[in-house]
């Protein structure tokens, strides 16, 4: 059974891990709570849904328009939300994406009814056994890809010229504008790119959670919990954080009670915010 | 002193005007008045971003209810009883909450509100579950407070009483010293203020009037669950200071009768309240920051608050 | 404080007392009619959550009692009256709840209100309706809403009490059944239908069940449940889940491999649905859903409301919920009928306690009321899907 929890709780996991990604790098560059990022998550769900299952796009065409929709999106809540307000305080940005995530959940209420929707499973459902373990195949991708998506961030954050203006614009604003960085380039890509790796986990989940307009904020909850778990503010946190919520809300859940599988997030931030504040990987040290 | 006699004759009149439901309004809508004047002690004087706003009114509303259905204590002291639990919590909370840094404490807050949500659910023994439980109609002097209107007539004295208390308190030092600390931290603990000691006095404050409007709702519903204290409860109470203008005094007054009575007149509308709230929030955060005070204090008709000027929700600019 | 506020202050609170002093004397008007009642028409308040968290629970149940009352209108009406409603939104909390019925019972002066779809309306809302004395007629399944029994509550739908019951009795219906295991929301729903499961089996079978696993509303995943209930190795399953999540619990039960029976409550009756969610039809093998129907969802007679229900409401959900209703609907026409054209409250009250062994179209057995039970309907069946069809087994296990 230990066996079964754990690669579940990764599986799961992996999505809130690639969630809590987009949510540090908005927060990383831009010291931003983006509360629309669960909205954006649903989003992704949604518009795979229309692109592949209404406008029958093939499968591949299908993600790539989605993605490129979350990279639109991503830039235009950055013009939107972020830089109007960029004079004044973090608190006034921060309001203004729960804002439009209210409206963006509105949206898709509207669009697409209250229903829920079926993703058409992209494989079959017969799971597949790994010696004594059993993954079903839409797990089998899930993690695949983000662990991919996850690699891919990776090196172009540390080995690409973009990801070395994205680092510099972080963490000194006025020194990467000294060298010539298009800084409100760096933050609006960055909102775009966190908000690509978002849907980016809404078309994964699609294919085994009935898609539905509030299935945003429940997943923003746990990938922030893992974030937090992680230390706010690190990557590797985030990562690391996310597939231990989803691995510990599993053993909790079924060694201690059932109970605890939904409230296992809050107790988790609870928990390290009254213990270790930083969390695993030290948070984001402030200038 | 004219405008506010006739405001006043007008408020007492009301349930005769307009009826039972139009009372129960009015009555709803004093509650919200008493949470964003409070929450906005915490949000626009001090510039704290918390979201246990929403909790706070739970413990305010569990606590009252609870001591008169379990314990069959009177409302008042049920009410004081819940005011002074919820102060309490919000101190538990506050002190090691308040030592960390901005986000931090908006995170930290989110967790508590959804962790007291889930005690709520679970700890069944305590507060009957998810279900909720009725409260025994409130007895005043002989009267018993089992319509809105009899209702309305005890909240209306009481939430006038605390906008007055708020108006005395924000003029005072303490209101001086939360806008030091809101628009620049750094020179006010320069200039001698025990930053963390007022941000807390800010919080309990929050608490107080949270606490008390939460004691009032129990009265005024005679029901309590657990469904209406989470997070959808915190960001409709930002709404109403936000739009209302944060960090002026009569904003969260404004905003809490605008958005309550707005959305009541909108009952029609379904399926675009989510939409329209969300709208108006991020309009006003994005085009009238001041909210609806601010800007009518910029344009004349209502004269500007002697204390300062908040410029955008919050005020210390992004650090580079 | 300023002298100004010390002023205002005393004076308002001077004048509030006085008022308190003058409303307690004050006394209401009586009025000619009846209360909602004309000469043309009598207004019925409906109120439900048509937006907000649990939508499905608004326009897909309270039109089919529209449905029903446009029909009768078309047809001339009762006693020369038609039928008129007002819909009010209580988005399932009970502050807006409490709103909504008190602008129909005030501003709206309705007769009488048919609807409440959420408990915990319901439950704030009573005491408003007692107080106002009139006539309610609810779709909500919770039982406290009933108990005790008070002069205006009722209900055709099967609370969660009896529902609970008729699971476990169900479940003890299988042969050779020693172990029974149970899996539910831990809401007041989830909680108002295992409690009295697990106290019938408890009092009449002498059976504890061996698992009673909690699962949250808006999971995707039911892993760590499923492999409890596995490990529990339970004969039957009884399963307390709203359809999202039924689904769920279902593909992760094929998943897995739970060999055991599965019966499902009235929320997951329609089991064509959860094969569609759950993605594939294996999940249909074990399982039995307990259905208020008196047909399944596929039988001709049924067929004929959907069809009605389409063509007057092209663009609300089709869900079995509309009978609920629909059977209410049938209730209030019949008893406003035999009260006749001389309408009050009171007479609506007395014609309706009088009901026994009323067939509804759409429930089996006979919907029965009286002085102390309120709540007319205490028969159920249990269907199964064979074949892709349908099919109606009646009150115990048939293999």
């Amino acid at each position: 059974m230990l066996g079964l929890l754990v690669v579940s709780g990764i599986a799961n996991g992996s999505i809130y891990a690639v969630v809590a990604l987009g949510l540090t790098l908005i927060y990383r560059s831009t010291r931003v709570l983006n509360f629309a990022h669960g909205e954006i998550f649903t989003l992704g769900a949604y518009l795979g849904y229309t692109f592949y299952h209404l406008w029958k796009f093939p499968y591949a065409a299908a993600v790539v328009v989605t993605l490129a929709c979350g990279l639109v999106i991503g830039l235009l809540l950055e013009r939107v939300s972020r830089r109007p307000l960029a004079a004044g305080s973090v608190i006034s940005v921060v309001l203004a994406t729960i804002g439009i995530g209210s409206v963006l959940k509105g949206l898709a209420r509207l669009l697409w009814r209250d229903d829920y929707l079926t993703f058409p499973p992209i494989y079959g459902m017969q799971p597949m056994v790994l010696g004594g373990l059993l993954l079903s195949p839409q797990d089998a991708i899930i993690i695949s890809v983000s662990l991919t998506l996850m690699a891919v961030f990776f090196w172009m954050f540390r080995f690409t010229s973009l990801g070395k203006a994205l680092r510099a614009s972080a963490s000194n604003r006025l020194g990467a504008l000294l060298v010539g960085i298009r800084v409100q380039r760096m933050f609006a890509a960055s909102w775009g790119l966190g908000s690509v790796l978002g849907m980016m986990a809404g078309l994964l989940v699609a294919p085994i959670s009935l898609i539905y307009p509030d299935m945003g904020f429940d997943v923003f909850v746990k990938a922030f919990a893992g974030a937090v778990l992680g230390g706010f503010g690190s990557f590797p946190g985030a990562i690391v954080g996310g597939l231990l919520v989803g691995v510990v809300e599993n053993l909790a859940g079924a060694y201690i009670s059932s109970v605890l599988v939904g409230s296992a997030p809050f107790i988790i931030i609870a928990g390290v915010l009254l213990l270790f504040p930083k969390g695993l990987f030290g948070g984001l040290r402030e200038t | 002193m004219l405008t506010r006699a006739l405001i006043g004759a007008g408020l007492l009149a009301l349930p005769y005007a307009l009826g039972e439901y139009w009372a129960y309004v009015a009555a709803l809508t004093c509650l919200h008045v008493l949470l964003a004047v409070g929450l906005n002690f915490l949000l626009g004087y001090a510039g704290q971003f918390s979201f246990g706003h929403s909790a706070l009114y739970g413990f305010g509303a569990y606590t009252t209810g609870l001591l008169m259905v379990r314990l069959g204590v009177p409302f008042v002291l049920a009410i004081l009883a819940g005011v002074a639990v919820t102060v309490l919590v919000s101190l538990l909370i506050g002190i090691p909450a308040l030592r960390v840094s901005g986000i931090y404490l908006g995170i930290i807050t989110v967790g508590f509100v959804e962790l007291f949500v889930w005690g709520l659910n679970n700890w069944r023994d305590l507060s009957f579950g998810p279900g909720g439980f009725a409260v025994p109609v409130s007895h005043l002097g002989g009267v018993a407070l089992s319509t809105s209107t009899r209702t309305y007539y005890l909240i209306l004295p009481v939430t006038a009483a605390m906008i007055a208390l708020a108006r005395w308190l924000a003029q005072s030092k303490l209101g001086r010293a939360l806008v030091a600390i809101r628009d620049h931290e750094v020179a006010a603990q320069a200039l001698g203020l025990d930053v963390t000691r007022y941000k807390i006095i800010a919080f309990a404050l929050n608490a107080g009037y949270a606490g008390l409007a939460g004691g009032l709702y129990a009265i005024l519903l005679n029901y309590v669950s657990p469904g209406s204290f989470g997070l959808f409860e915190a960001i409709s109470q930002f709404n109403r200071v936000v739009i209302g203008g944060i960090g002026t005094f009569l904003g969260p007054i404004i905003g809490a009768i605008v958005v309550t009575v707005v959305f009541e007149l909108l009952r029609g509308a379904t399926g675009l309240q989510e939409l329209l709230s969300g709208l108006f929030l991020a309009s006003f955060i994005l085009f009238l920051p001041r909210g609806l005070a601010g800007e009518l204090q910029r344009r004349g008709p209502l004269a500007p608050d002697r204390l300062h000027r908040p410029r955008r929700a919050g005020a210390a600019p992004m650090r580079t | 404080m300023k002298r100004n506020e010390l002023l205002t202050i005393t004076w308002s609170a001077v004048v509030a007392l006085a008022a308190v002093l003058v409303m307690t004397l004050a006394t209401v008007p009586a009025s000619a009619q009846e209360v909602g009642v004309t000469d043309d028409s009598i207004k019925i308040g409906i109120f439900a959550p048509f937006t907000g968290s649990v939508p499905l629970f608004g326009y897909p149940i309270t039109r089919g009692g529209t449905l029903l009352y446009e029909e009768v209108n078309a047809k001339g009406g009762i006693h020369g009256r038609k039928i008129a409603w007002v819909e009010e939104d209580d988005q399932c909390d009970p502050s807006k709840g409490v709103a909504a019925v008190k602008k129909l019972v005030h501003e709206h002066k309705v007769f009488m209100l048919h609807g409440g779809n959420c408990s915990n309306v319901n439950l704030a809302v009573r005491p408003e309706v007692e107080r106002a004395k009139v006539p309610w007629l609810t779709n909500s399944t919770n039982v406290g809403i009933y108990l005790p029994t008070t002069p205006y509550v009722f209900t055709t739908v099967l609370t969660t009490d009896f529902e609970g019951a008729l699971l476990a009795d169900f479940a003890m219906s299988v042969p050779n059944v020693k172990r029974v295991a149970i899996i539910g929301h831990r809401d007041a729903w989830g909680l108002g239908k295992s409690e009295p499961a697990v106290k019938r089996l408890q009092d009449q079978y002498k059976v504890t069940p061996v698992a009673n696993e909690a699962m949250d509303r808006g999971a995707n995943d039911s892993t760590p449940q499923t492999l409890r209930l596995k490990q529990a190795n339970p004969d039957v399953v009884i399963v307390i889940l709203y359809p999202k999540e039924g689904a769920v619990f279902l593909r992760d039960a094929v998943k897995y491999g739970i060999g055991s029976v599965l019966v499902g409550n009235t929320a997951m009756e329609d089991i064509a649905d959860l094969v569609s969610k759950a993605g594939t039809d294996a999940v249909a093998k074990n399982l039995y859903a307990l259905t208020l129907l008196r047909y399944t969802m596929d039988d001709p007679k049924m067929a004929d409301l959907v069809e009605r229900f389409k063509a007057k409401y092209p663009g609300t959900a089709i869900s079995p919920f509309m009978t609920w209703a629909y059977s209410g609907a049938e209730v209030i026409v019949e008893v406003l009928r035999r009260t006749g054209r001389d309408l009050t409250r009171e007479k609506f009250l007395k014609e309706l306690e009088k009901v026994r062994g009323f067939e509804s179209t759409v429930f089996p057995g006979t919907l029965n009321f009286s002085a102390e039970e309120h709540r007319g309907n205490r028969t159920a069946n249990f269907v199964t899907l064979k074949g892709g069809k349908f099919v109606n087994i009646g009150p115990k296990y048939v293999q």
